[in-house]
């Protein structure tokens, strides 16, 4: 009896870190789509507005309720938001 | 005696089949995912500019094009994911390349971009642009280096839309001749070292040194020293699932290739288990701890922990089945200890592994080989253990974990659904 109690131990351990990695990959997979939407939906902006949007109060997309934090510059030379800890910028820096 | 002998070769092809379907069944799953990208080229996509398609095959080299009679009449290719760091306005841009059987340009088209929607349209239906494609030689567009010297003009008002979409068909044209160049294998001054290393493992194992103490000493720390100080790849799961991912690099690597081949031919016909009893320098270093620790410091652990420990190795094996198919975000380097023998490659979950496991084992005399290494679990159900072996219940789970991994491959796009 007492040697499955340690092998259930040993199970559950293992599945708890498995469904941690499922976790993760699930935010991995949503911080991509989310990523898409945000870079498509800001472009619009852009392009309508011919500025940056200070907040993104105005931009509509889904962020699946993860945390999306939005930078933008004031000289008005580019925009970042970093999704879960994710950095996504809408210019290369290199230019 | 031969029904035995017959039973024993029957055996052997069990787990050598049970280990090369897992192999199989990872490297076609990620072949099939990197052939065909995140958007599969369509045959209504390809039939635009071939009208006489009508079936496609995807290859490594691109998507095959065949008309009615099966005849190959033509190439396709996407620009994307190989070419996705080419950046235009935003983001990168994925094209499709049709090509004629001479390598000569049908048509291009833009399929999707993370760019500006409306440059993006303007690309598209900027003709002029698209149709300058058609004709040229695709092999040769490897040789642009700038884009007007050759016609390419890019859409005004969309230029860098225009621009990532050029460079990303031109980049195309070098990933395509690169793969189709001729590959030579190549050596490494280390590839000496493991040759040596085999070599000694070799003499250690199946000549009279064996049966001589003090030179297998020798020789088993030459062995460890010659795998520290040039920094051998050591056998562990992170290289088996790289390598039944990617395939097997035997051009670039064919000396480690060839080490590690016959570190499983070796005890699945000879029942000498090679690698861990000559070469692992892991276990060189928890029988040298063991030694030096007195007896009556060392851990009496009960029968029944002792039963359920020994499930660890295989249960590690599974779980790393798991994170190869539903390509699970955890480095597979830091299920067991072998990357801290060079720590500058090491994580610092490896690191503190490795020293809980040499820890464990200076109580436990080799704890962590009896209890947590899946590599040397793997090589042990590969070793013939003569006569005395029989169909077992390792046997079971391992042809339980291939029919599991089979059923994983076919649910790991519904999982990557259900996760989003």
């Amino acid at each position: 009896m007492k040697k499955k109690v340690y092998l259930g131990l040993i199970v559950l351990l293992l599945l708890v870190l498995t469904s941690w990695l499922f976790y993760q990959k699930s935010i991995l997979l949503k911080t991509e789509v989310v990523a898409n939407d945000l870079r498509k939906a800001l472009l619009a902006y852009i392009e309508q507005e011919e500025s940056y949007p200070k907040s993104l109060e105005k931009i509509k997309y889904n962020d699946r309720k993860l945390s999306v934090e939005y930078f933008y510059l004031e000289d008005g030379r580019g925009c970042k938001f970093i999704i879960e800890g994710q950095k996504f910028e809408l210019w290369d820096e290199k230019r | 005696m031969q029904m035995s002998k017959w039973k024993n070769n029957y055996l052997k092809i069990y787990r050598m089949g049970i280990v090369l379907g897992a192999i199989f069944v990872i490297y076609y799953f990620h072949y099939q995912k990197s052939v065909r990208g995140k958007a599969p080229i369509s045959l209504e996509e390809v039939q635009v500019y071939l009208k006489s398609a009508k079936s496609i095959s995807y290859g490594k080299k691109g998507v095959e094009i065949f008309d009615n009679a099966e005849q190959l009449i033509g190439k396709a290719f996407t620009t994307s994911p190989d070419c996705d760091d080419i950046k235009g306005y935003a983001g990168s841009t994925d094209s499709l390349i049709i090509l004629d059987l001479k390598n000569e340009i049908l048509g291009v088209s833009l399929r999707s971009s993370q760019d500006t929607p409306g440059h993006v349209e303007d690309v598209k239906d900027d003709y002029e642009f698209i149709e300058r494609w058609q004709g040229k030689d695709f092999i040769k567009l490897s040789e642009i280096k700038d884009l007007e010297e050759h016609e390419i003009w890019a859409v005004s008002g969309a230029t860098r839309t225009s621009e990532c979409m050029a460079w990303g068909i031109i980049q195309k044209s070098k990933i395509y001749q690169n793969k189709n160049a001729a590959l030579s294998f190549t050596f490494h001054w280390r590839d000496l070292v493991i040759a040596s290393v085999v070599l000694i493992a070799i003499l250690l194992t199946f000549t009279k040194l064996k049966e001589k103490p003090k030179w297998r000493l020798v020789g088993r720390w030459s062995i460890f020293v010659l795998i520290v100080a040039f920094g051998v790849d050591l056998l562990c799961f992170a290289l088996f699932g790289g390598w039944a991912k990617n395939g097997i690099p035997i051009y670039s690597a064919a000396i480690l290739a060839g080490f590690v081949v016959l570190m499983f031919i070796i005890p699945l016909t000879t029942r000498k288990q090679i690698y861990c009893q000559q070469i692992c320098p892991h276990g060189l270093m928890q029988e040298t701890l063991a030694q030096r620790v007195p007896s009556k410091y060392t851990w009496k652990i009960s029968k029944d922990l002792k039963w359920a420990l020994k499930f660890i190795p295989g249960l590690l094996i599974f779980f790393t089945v798991v994170v190869l198919i539903f390509e699970l975000p955890f480095d597979l380097s830091n299920l067991e200890v072998f990357s801290a023998w060079y720590p500058t490659r090491a994580s610092t979950i490896c690191l503190v592994l490795f020293v809980l496991s040499l820890i464990f084992s200076a109580f436990v005399p080799k704890g962590y080989c009896k209890y947590a290494c899946p590599t040397g679990r793997f090589l042990e159900y590969l070793r013939d253990a003569g006569k005395a072996d029989k169909f077992s219940f390792s046997d079971k789970m391992a042809g339980l974990i291939l029919v599991v991994l089979i059923a994983m491959a076919f649910l790991a796009d519904k999982v990557s659904e259900v996760l989003l």
